[in-house]
C-alpha cells in the first residue's frame, strides 16, 4: 500500500518526465508510463473541474438576512442581561446600603427568644417482649364416677378342734385360738408364710390360690 | 469567530463571502446535486456559527473546522436520507454518448460532464475523501481527522479513486494529452 501511495503522490506532484531514475523504476514496476500520465491528467482536470464548479455556485442570500436578524435578537438579549448585571449606582449609595444592612441585622436577631430545648435523658429503652406460649395440647380433667368392689369383712367363729380336723386346706390354716378373728387378718403375708410349710405340691398350691381368691 | 461571538455582523459577512461558495459546492457534490438540500444545510451551518460561536476552538484552523462540520452534516443527511440516487440512475440521467462518438467531438465540456458523473458514481466516503483532497486541498492527516478514520484509509481511498477515475475516463486519454 505504501508503494501505491508513493506512486499516487508522484502522480499528484510530478510529470513522468520529471521523475528521477529511481522514481521512474518504482513507478514502472506498478504501472505503465501511459497509465501514469493518464492518472496525472485526470487529477489535474479534476482540480480544474472542481474549482470551476465552486465559482458557478450561488449561495442563498437569505442566510445573511437570517443571520443578521439572529444577531440582532442576541444583541437585545445580551443587552437585557448585561443591563441588569451592569447597573451602576454611586459609591456612597452602596456604602449606605451596606451600613443599613449591618445595623438592621442584629435588630432582627435581638427579638428572638431562645427556644425551649428538650433534651432526652434516655434515648431509647429496649424491652424484650415475652414470648407468647402456644399450647399444642390442652388436657382437661374430666370427673368420672367409678364403682369398685369393696371387700366385705365377715367374722367367723373358729374352733380349735375344727382347725385340726379340717380336711381341706383352708381348715388347716393356723389361726389364733380362742376368739373371733376377721378373715381379713388372714392376710396374704401370713398365708404365704404358712404356705411355705404347706402346699408344696402344685395341686395344693392351686387349691390354696383358689381359696385365697374366694376369701377376698 | 471571536467577533461573531460579539455579534459583529461584518465578521459574519466576511466568513460567508470566503467560504459559502466552497461549502455549497462541496455540499452539492456530497448530496448528489440536490440544490435545495445543500442550500438548507449551508444556511443551518452558518446560523449555527452565529448561535453557538463558542463551539469553535480558536486554537484550531477555522477552515478545517468549518469543513469538518459541513462534512458531518452531509454525512448525517446522507444517512438519514436513504433515497440515494443509484449509479444506474446517474448513468442514465444524461445523454451519455458512446466513446467513439465522443472522440470525434470531444471538448472540455463533454469531458467535464463525464468527469462530474464519474465523481458522482463514486462511493460516498471515496467521493468525500477525493473532494476534500482535490477541491479543498486538505492534507491526508487533516482528512483523516475530519473523517475520523486512519491515515492509511485516506491514502487507500485516494489511490483507488484516482485509479478508478482513470479507468472510467480511459476513452478521453487522447483529449487529455492535448489538454
Amino acid at each position: 500500500m505504501e508503494d501505491n501511495y508513493l506512486i499516487q503522490e508522484l502522480v499528484e506532484h510530478k510529470n513522468f518526465t520529471e521523475l528521477t531514475n529511481d522514481e521512474r523504476q518504482m513507478v514502472l514496476k506498478e504501472i505503465s508510463q501511459e497509465e501514469y500520465e493518464s492518472r496525472r491528467s485526470i487529477l489535474q482536470s479534476t482540480r480544474a473541474f472542481l474549482q470551476a464548479g465552486i465559482n458557478k455556485t450561488q449561495p442563498s442570500q437569505d442566510t445573511k438576512k437570517r443571520a443578521a436578524a439572529l444577531m440582532q435578537v442576541k444583541k437585545q438579549e445580551q443587552k437585557g442581561i448585561a443591563g441588569f448585571i451592569g447597573y451602576r449606582i454611586p459609591a456612597y449609595a452602596a456604602v449606605a446600603a451596606i451600613l443599613i444592612l449591618a445595623f438592621m441585622l442584629p435588630l432582627f436577631y435581638a427579638n428572638e427568644k431562645p427556644a425551649t430545648k428538650y433534651v432526652a435523658m434516655v434515648d431509647t429503652v429496649y424491652r424484650e417482649a415475652e414470648p407468647k406460649t402456644v399450647y399444642d395440647t390442652v388436657i382437661k380433667e374430666k370427673e368420672t364416677v367409678r364403682y369398685v368392689n369393696v371387700p366385705v369383712v365377715k367374722y367367723v367363729e373358729v374352733k380349735n378342734n375344727d382347725s385340726q380336723s379340717a380336711t381341706n386346706l383352708a381348715a388347716r390354716i393356723e389361726v389364733p385360738t380362742g376368739g373371733i378373728v376377721p378373715t381379713v387378718v388372714l392376710a396374704k403375708e401370713q398365708l404365704r408364710d404358712q404356705l411355705k410349710n404347706i402346699g408344696k405340691s402344685s395341686s395344693e398350691q392351686e387349691e390354696l390360690n383358689k381359696f385365697l381368691v374366694s376369701s377376698q | 469567530m471571536v467577533a461573531i461571538g460579539k455579534n459583529d455582523y461584518r465578521a459574519f459577512d466576511e466568513l460567508h463571502e470566503r467560504y459559502s461558495k466552497r461549502l455549497l459546492f462541496f455540499m452539492l457534490k456530497m448530496l448528489n446535486h440536490d440544490e435545495e438540500r445543500a442550500q438548507d444545510l449551508l444556511q443551518d451551518l452558518f446560523l449555527k456559527i452565529v448561535e453557538r460561536p463558542h463551539l469553535f476552538d480558536t486554537s484550531k484552523k477555522f477552515y478545517t473546522w468549518i469543513f469538518t462540520v459541513a462534512a458531518n452534516m452531509c454525512r448525517t443527511e446522507h444517512r438519514n436520507n436513504k433515497k440515494e440516487i443509484s449509479t444506474d440512475e446517474i448513468a442514465d440521467s444524461g445523454n451519455r454518448q458512446s466513446p467513439t462518438d465522443l472522440i470525434a467531438q470531444v471538448d472540455a465540456r463533454v469531458f467535464n460532464e463525464h468527469l462530474g458523473r464519474a465523481l458522482d458514481e463514486l462511493q460516498y466516503e471515496h467521493r468525500e475523501t477525493f473532494v476534500l483532497r482535490f477541491q479543498e486541498g486538505f492534507s491526508i492527516n487533516e482528512i483523516a481527522v475530519m473523517m475520523n478514520c486512519s491515515v492509511g484509509t485516506v491514502k487507500s481511498r485516494i489511490y483507488y479513486t484516482t485509479r478508478k477515475l482513470a479507468l472510467d475516463l480511459e476513452e478521453f486519454r487522447p483529449l487529455l494529452k492535448r489538454m
